[in-house]
């Protein structure tokens, strides 16, 4: 399967969503489409699931069109941030339903699917009767009931507790990698798309602002919105310098003081102002007390640090 | 304090009119007025009950009710499904006047609405002058005082009481539930029979109630448009009340229309707590 995006546009009246964006996944990934509200990564996901229709531009899936096709006959299947599980039918029916319509239907396939869900057992259950991450699980199952070569997920962990979002990030992790089928997800959390996914797109006003392994985009951001949208980045003149990048002690290069500390959990978050007014983020381990608010400090940081930007 | 007076308020309202019937369905008919006797007062035995089931007069008035109240129910819903989703698949904007359309007749005079059906459907009304002007057909085509006409009429009084509950149904359902149907290869019509009508159900059935309930008890739209011969309830009762002034009789008759209806709601009830 190999999923190749070109130049697909969308405008809503006169506001554009998606502006020539093209995008190719590799088969068997794990994608994450990692935007803001208004990026157009929802109207992405709903132009190839066959919801909207795009303006213009190709979806090709295995080199076939798939664009002019409405939703049922597109190879792909889609779970929805809702999980729009069917309250009148059963656990075991709502996953039965896309294997029933396309005449393929066998009880043990049901079966093995809530096993592979961790699920066994609740077929007769009605979704109302589930809680938050089982119906969450059941929308899983019924999307790969047919096999689909490409999986498309809207924001699947978001309508979960933080407890649980970790080890069901985890649970997709790894039924990706059993089924092999290319998990294309929506995320407007940044955490969760570097976490998961093997392959990052940045969507910023309907274009890609960039695609590559989360350790790349995320040491190497190649714009300035980037960088700023995955962690608190510092951008000094045409390059941005990650706040975990600067040293913190009595030596240094750049005499700054102290404005504010935030606790972050796992470091200590310092907003710092050198003398000539630049203000800089720094990360420090949690293990120590941060500088008190006021004091002056020295910053230091290595100059390969320093990641150019583009436009 | 609420609670008491809700009480009050139905006890006057709901159960003391019921009373009354109920007592009077059990006197005996008298000259004077009121045109009856209590049952603790006379003598003569109640005979409304029996008069009731002594021929198919009642019977078959209670059954065409039935029928007719069912057909413009399920029409009603029938038809309120594809208007509902219509209204739904418009602009937001432009959701509140499509709905506004639908129930701006209202705001018109039930006398006048059925009125209009009358001068569309006489003999010499727009529908036959229309027809016979392009030769569609020679000489006038009696549509009034029809069973088509009188359905007509049903419909156009009791739609809004199915297309406004199953409209709040169906805007408040989840919109993907029709998109993961179409996702996982439903077609349109499969993810309607599928999707939509079982999941929107419980709505429909309370649609159909409404419409159903006040349908069988109709008797103005009867008179005005439908066939001279279709003896209805509400007709029969209004026959008895006022013409024969049998007061027993025609609240025999009201209870028995009242024990009728009772029945499906109680199967509604039923339904909605599974």
């Amino acid at each position: 399967m190999s999923l190749r995006i070109e130049a697909l546009h969308k405008s809503f009246g006169a506001t554009p969503a998606l502006r020539d964006l093209s995008l190719e996944l590799p088969a068997r990934s794990f994608v994450a489409i990692l935007g803001g509200s208004g990026s157009g990564k929802s109207t992405l996901l709903r132009i190839i699931a066959g919801f909207e229709t795009a303006d213009a531009g190709r979806i090709m899936l295995d080199g076939q069109d798939i664009a002019p096709l409405p939703p049922r006959l597109r190879p792909c299947a889609m779970m929805f941030q809702s999980y729009a599980l069917f309250p009148h039918l059963s656990v075991h029916e709502n996953i039965a339903y896309g294997l029933r319509r396309a005449g393929t239907y066998q009880a043990a396939r049901v079966r093995e699917l809530l096993e592979l869900v961790g699920l066994a057992g609740l077929d007769s259950r009605r979704p109302a009767q589930l809680s938050g991450g089982q119906q969450q699980r059941v929308a899983l199952a019924r999307a790969l009931a047919r096999k689909p070569p490409l999986l498309l997920l809207d924001e699947p962990l978001a309508a979960l507790d933080a407890g649980l979002r970790a080890a069901t990030g985890a649970e997709l992790r790894r039924l990706q990698r059993e089924t092999g089928t290319t998990f294309l997800m929506v995320t407007h959390d940044q955490q969760e798309a570097l976490g998961l996914a093997d392959l990052v797109a940045i969507l910023h006003g309907g274009r890609v602002a960039q695609l590559g392994p989360p350790q790349q985009v995320y040491a190497r951001p190649a714009t300035r919105f980037v960088a700023e949208f995955l962690g608190a980045a510092n951008i000094i003149g045409n390059h941005a310098l990650r706040p975990e990048n600067i040293r913190l002690g009595i030596t240094g290069t750049v005499p700054a003081h102290v404005l504010r500390a935030g606790f972050r959990g796992e470091t200590w978050l310092l907003e710092c102002r050198t003398a000539d007014g630049t203000a800089l983020r720094v990360a420090l381990p949690a293990g120590a007390p941060p500088p008190p608010e006021g004091s002056a400090v020295m910053l230091s940081w290595d100059v390969a640090a320093m990641v150019p930007l583009g436009a | 304090m609420i609670r008491a007076g809700a009480v009050a308020w139905l006890a006057l309202l709901v159960a003391a009119p019921l009373l009354l019937v109920l007592v009077i369905a059990f006197a005996v008919p008298d000259e004077g007025l009121p045109p009856f006797r209590l049952p603790w007062a006379s003598e003569a035995p109640n005979e409304s009950w029996a008069l009731l089931t002594a021929d198919a007069f009642f019977l078959s008035a209670l059954a065409r009710s039935v029928l007719l109240a069912a057909v413009t129910a399920l029409l009603c819903v029938g038809l309120s499904y594809p208007m509902a989703l219509g209204i739904l698949r418009a602009q937001p904007r432009l959701r509140a006047w499509l709905l506004g359309l639908c129930v701006l007749p209202f705001a018109i005079g039930f006398v006048l609405r059925m009125g209009a059906w009358i001068g569309l459907l006489r003999d010499s009304g727009l529908v036959n002058r229309l027809l016979i002007e392009l030769g569609l057909a020679s000489e006038a085509w009696q549509m009034l005082y029809a069973w088509p006409a009188l359905l007509a009429g049903m419909l156009h009084s009791y739609l809004p009481f199915a297309l406004l509950p199953l409209y709040a149904a169906l805007a408040a359902r989840d919109p993907a539930l029709e998109e993961a149907a179409a996702d996982l290869g439903a077609s349109p019509f499969t993810a309607f029979c599928t999707v939509t009508l079982p999941a929107s159900a419980a709505a429909a059935g309370a649609a159909f109630l409404l419409v159903f309930i006040p349908a069988v008890g109709e008797f103005v739209v009867p008179e005005l448009l439908g066939p001279p011969e279709a003896l209805l309830a509400g007709r029969a009762i209004w026959q008895e009340f006022f013409q024969s002034r049998d007061w027993p009789l025609a609240a025999a008759a009201s209870v028995a229309l009242l024990g009728v209806l009772l029945a499906p709601i109680i199967l509604w009830q039923r339904l909605e707590r599974r």
